[in-house]
Order: C-alpha cells, then sequence, then structure tokens
C-alpha cells in the first residue's frame, strides 16, 4: 500500500505573511501537483488537524514562522527539532496551540510524521498582500518545498 | 484544587489573569477589590477584529462572502451566510427554498462543530480539574475518542455541503456553486445517524458535571422564529419584546470604553447577553422534543440565570440542530436537489464586474452563529462596491453582560474561596461564553534547538 501523504497550507489570508502557507499551497497545486498527495487547505482551522492527521503516514505543514531568519528564508524541520518560545504559538481554534495538537497526536497514538514548512515573514498586520521580500521569494520557495514533498514520496 | 491554601483578605483581593486560556484570541480578566470595594472588574479585549470591515469597503459585493468566511476558523459558515444575506438584501436577490434549507443544514452543523468543541476540549477541563484535555487522554480515553468521533462527523458536514470543511466557497449570493454530491449526502446522513448514541451519551455525562452555582437574570437576545428555533432567520427578541432585524441599530447601541478595543453593547442602557443560554431561554418551545428531552435530563429549564450552563445549552442545541439535520437530509435525500433551485446562474462574469449597474443600497444579515447573533451590514454603490461595511459579533455583545457578572459574582466569592479559586471561578465564567475574541494570527514563534 502507498504511503499516505498531505500538505497542508495554514494561515490566515488576510493577515498578509501570514497567509504564506495558503499562498504556497495554491502554487504548489497551480504549478506542481503530484499524484497521490492531498493538498489541503486548513486556513485558520486549528483543532481538526488532530483528526485529520491520523488519517496520514507523513503530514507537511507549510506555514510562516518568526525564528530571527532571513524574511523569506524557507526552513524544513521535524517537530523534535524546535521548541516553542511561546505557549500561544498556535494555530488558532480557540488557543488549543500548534504544541498542544502536536502532543494531542502523539498522545493518541496517531504515528503520522510530522514535517513543517515554516517560512519566515516580516508583516503579519491586517490585509491580504504579502511583503515584497516573499512574493518574490514564492516561487523559488515553493520549488523547494516540492523538491522535499519528492522526498517524502520516495522515502520509507 | 487550591483548598490547602488560606482564604485570602476579602478586603483587598487582586486578579489579574493576563492571557486567558482555551479562547479564540487574547483578553485579560483585571479585578481589584480595595478596602471591601470592588474599584476594578474588566474583561479587556487586546485585540480587534474590526479591521475586516474597512478591508470589504471598495470591494464587489460579489467577493464579500470569500473575504468574510476567512474572518472566524471556527464561524466561518456562520460570517458567510449572515454576509450573503446582506448581499441578497443590498441586491434585492431572493434565494429558493431549497436554497435557504442547505443554509440552515450548513448553519446547524457548524454548531455541531464548535458546540461539541466547546464542551469537550474547552470546558471539560475545568469541570475535571485538570489544565488542558491533554491530560485527559490518559484519564477519559473512550470520551476523548467519542468527541473527537462527533468533530469528524461535522467536519466531514463541511467538507460535503460547502466544498470544503473550513473557510466555505460553495454558498455564495444566490445559491451554491454547485450541488453536494448525493454520495457524500447518504455518508454526512450515516454519519449522523451514527452520532445519536455519541449524543446520549454526552448528555449522561455532562449530567454528571457540577457547574457552578450563580445566578443573575439578564437582557437575553436571540432571533425567533414562529416557525421553528430560530438560526437562520427571524426577528430579534429580547425576553419577549420583537424588533425586526433592520432595526437592530435603534435595538442596542454600541459604545468603546478606554481599556478594551471591543465595544461594549447595550440595550436600554443594560447589558445583555447572546448566544446558546439566550436561544435556549427565548426559543425553547421551538426545540425538537429530543432536545427538550435532553434538557430535562440535564435539569435545564427555561428561563435559566446561571451563565456558566451556557455549556449545558450547548449540549441541547448539539441535540437539536442534529435531529433538524438528519430532517434535512432525509427529504433532501428523498426528494433530491434541483440543480435549477439551487445552483447560481446569474452571477455576473468577471469582466461585467463593476460595469453592470445597481440600486445604490443598504443590505442586513443577521444569523444565529455558535456564540449569538451575528450582523453583517453593507452599502454598495450603483456598481455593487461596498463603501461601508459593520460587521456585529457576539462576543463583544456578550463583553458587558459578563463584566455585569464579574460585579456580582465576586462580591459573592469574597471571604468563602482562596484568590486561586476565585481566579478560577473568573476564568470559568468568561470561557462558558465561549469568547471567539479574534481572527487570530497563529504565527509560529520558534527556536532551533
Amino acid at each position: 500500500m502507498s504511503k499516505r501523504i498531505a500538505v497542508i497550507g495554514l494561515g490566515n489570508s488576510l493577515r498578509r505573511d501570514d497567509g504564506i502557507g495558503v499562498n504556497i499551497l495554491e502554487s504548489l497545486l497551480n504549478n506542481y501537483k503530484r499524484s497521490g498527495i492531498d493538498y489541503l487547505n486548513f486556513g485558520i482551522a486549528g483543532f481538526d488537524l488532530v483528526h485529520r492527521l491520523g488519517n496520514y503516514d507523513a503530514a507537511l505543514l507549510i506555514d510562516g514562522i518568526d525564528s530571527g531568519l532571513a524574511v523569506g528564508e524557507l526552513k524544513i524541520f521535524s517537530l523534535e527539532q524546535v521548541s516553542f518560545v511561546k505557549e500561544e504559538a498556535a494555530v488558532s481554534s480557540h488557543e488549543l496551540n500548534l504544541k498542544d495538537i502536536f502532543r494531542l497526536t502523539c498522545d493518541l497514538g496517531i504515528k503520522a510524521k510530522i514535517y513543517v514548512a515554516g517560512i519566515q515573514v516580516q508583516d503579519v498586520g491586517f490585509g491580504e498582500s504579502l511583503s515584497v521580500a516573499l512574493k518574490d521569494n514564492l516561487e523559488e520557495i515553493t520549488k523547494q518545498i516540492d523538491n522535499f514533498i519528492g522526498t517524502l514520496l520516495v522515502s520509507k | 484544587m487550591t483548598k490547602s491554601l488560606s482564604k485570602i483578605d476579602p478586603q483587598n483581593v487582586k486578579v489579574d489573569v493576563h492571557y486567558l486560556t482555551r479562547v479564540e484570541g487574547h483578553g485579560n480578566i483585571v479585578v481589584d477589590v480595595k478596602e471591601g470595594k470592588l474599584a476594578k472588574c474588566e474583561f479587556q479585549v487586546i485585540e480587534s477584529p474590526r479591521f475586516f470591515e474597512s478591508m470589504l469597503v471598495g470591494r464587489s459585493i460579489w467577493e464579500a462572502q470569500h473575504l468574510t468566511s476567512r474572518i472566524c476558523g471556527i464561524c466561518a459558515c456562520g460570517h458567510s451566510l449572515a454576509s450573503i444575506k446582506a448581499g441578497e438584501d443590498a441586491l434585492g436577490i431572493k434565494p429558493s427554498d431549497e436554497v435557504a434549507m442547505l443554509r440552515k443544514l450548513l448553519l446547524y452543523t457548524e454548531m455541531l462543530d464548535s458546540h461539541i468543541l466547546h464542551i469537550y476540549i474547552l470546558v471539560a477541563p475545568d469541570l475535571l480539574g485538570v489544565k488542558s484535555v491533554v491530560p485527559l487522554i490518559k484519564t477519559h480515553r473512550p470520551v476523548i475518542d467519542m468527541a473527537l468521533r462527533m468533530k469528524r462527523m461535522s467536519d466531514y458536514a463541511g467538507e460535503i455541503l460547502a466544498g470544503r470543511h473550513i473557510h466555505p466557497i460553495s454558498y455564495v449570493i444566490g445559491g451554491l456553486t454547485q450541488l453536494p454530491s448525493r454520495e457524500g449526502l447518504e455518508k454526512l446522513y450515516s454519519l449522523m445517524l451514527e452520532s445519536r448514541k455519541d449524543g446520549e451519551e454526552t448528555v449522561k455525562i455532562v449530567r454528571t458535571l457540577k457547574f457552578p452555582e450563580f445566578q443573575r437574570p439578564t437582557q437575553y437576545m436571540s432571533l425567533t422564529s414562529d416557525e421553528e428555533y430560530a438560526m437562520y432567520d427571524g426577528d430579534l427578541t429580547v425576553n419577549g419584546k420583537r424588533s425586526k432585524v433592520s432595526d437592530y441599530r435603534q435595538l442596542f447601541m454600541e459604545s468603546v470604553v478606554d481599556y478594551s478595543r471591543a465595544k461594549i453593547s447595550r440595550i436600554n442602557g443594560k447589558s445583555y447577553a447572546v448566544g446558546a443560554l439566550s436561544r435556549f431561554n427565548n426559543n425553547f418551545e421551538k426545540l425538537h422534543k429530543k432536545a427538550k428531552a435532553a434538557a430535562k435530563e440535564l435539569g435545564l429549564k427555561a428561563p435559566c440565570h446561571n451563565p456558566y450552563l451556557n455549556t449545558a445549552a450547548q449540549l441541547v442545541e448539539w441535540v437539536h440542530c442534529l435531529e433538524e439535520s438528519i430532517a434535512i437530509l432525509e427529504k433532501v435525500l428523498k426528494d433530491g436537489l434541483k440543480e435549477e433551485k439551487v445552483v447560481v446562474s446569474s452571477w455576473p462574469k468577471r469582466s461585467e464586474i463593476g460595469k453592470i449597474k445597481y440600486k445604490a443600497n443598504t443590505g442586513i444579515g443577521c444569523v444565529e452563529v455558535p456564540r449569538g447573533s451575528l450582523f453583517h451590514e453593507y452599502t454598495i454603490d450603483d456598481s455593487a462596491h461596498i463603501t461601508a461595511a459593520n460587521c456585529v459579533i457576539p462576543t463583544n455583545q456578550n463583553m458587558g453582560n459578563l463584566e455585569d457578572d464579574m460585579r456580582k459574582i465576586v462580591p459573592e466569592l469574597l471571604g468563602k474561596k482562596t484568590q486561586e479559586e476565585i481566579t478560577l471561578s473568573l476564568e470559568m465564567l468568561a470561557r462558558a461564553y465561549d469568547p471567539c475574541i479574534s481572527c487570530a494570527t497563529h504565527l509560529l514563534d520558534i527556536k532551533f534547538v
């Protein structure tokens, strides 16, 4: 049976760079769509991730990060590689933060290997357009993320 | 949980909950009792969602739904439907009965989704004496599995009915962009039938939980209708007195306070409540008989003046919405959906937007969302572009009522409870309203190790 993989875009596209995950998801769908992958726009949903992740062997969450990198820099990591600085660093969903979501998935025995493609953001104020640095890098970031998705398909 | 601690000096108490947890967005609770007098009692909202209104100005009315469905991850369908109704009111469009029925179904499934999240994930930890849902996985695994099963059902509903499980795309002004698939509707029907036993089990569980005792009668506002338990349509009612939705600006007044970014709403100069408990109090007789039976089992009677029991009212509404959804699905599966009655055919082409002339007008849409009555009002010019927008969200409406509850409960607790117990009581009170403070940004602030 082939590996079940989800690529999930997170973020609020009404809050500028916060929507980068959703923007990249759209870009992947339009330019790099691969068969055998579920591309899901989760927007600002949070808790629903818990039971959705149970459907997959691996999931890549695409999201904005604030980690002191250069604006537009991409970092792909598994969750064991990071610690969350703020308790509330989170997908919205009533303050059930991403850290809790991952703890829930672990405690529930959900086996999906979870990766995050994090993109350093600049401005998460209200608005619909990405900051220039992100917009300029969008194609390159999308390409790099798609390359990583390719490695997920071949890895065991 | 903090019984070993000594009681506090009731003359001087400070409560400062900086960032209340298990609510959407950021809010603080600040209480200060000096020499026995309540000097300060505030629920401070420190972020504002109202920028969305300015984002709507200048946009075509045909785009409004897609923008507003992204205001909230929890009430995305409610914002969408209030927006659509406001747009239709402004444009003079009347949707078919079939479309109205499908909209009610969508609204019911959002209630199912949000209410079960609130009951099990946000409130149950308080009543079971733990910090969050995470420890409950070890101690109450079958219950958590059931809660997730109930969430999955309503999650699937959004996907089938609205094109995706969050931020609906297929419900638009005039109708739907596509028919939901029969296969999907059949599966949803089957999942809902299976959910009945989970609902019954949840009533049994919630019946055993002890909610704090507190009473404060207030003004309860909701939609009401002679036909049904109103959620999608109706008049506004406040303790039996009806008004037209179009008169909402005359009914309640919003004002600004210096410590909070949320406006405080008042009716006749007094705070009021919206949400499940208000709907339950105003419209009890219209509930489905199974929901009435659930209320009886829970010991919940209308009128109920204990805001902590908003959670119990949510469970009663869960039962109601499940039964109403099942009834709609039975009708749809029996009669089928006629494409010409449901799918929109009169939308302007993209190239025509801005060129077709319309009557400059104002439209208002109101629906009940999980936390209460939600209003969208748009003024459009003759090219159907929005020139003014006003969105009144339930959480803002509840803020004044929550503060009045706090003002009554704090003196009642002084001398009887520890500082920690008073703090927890106030946190639980705020969470009972299920506040949805903002559409939070969800940026990850992380450190690589």
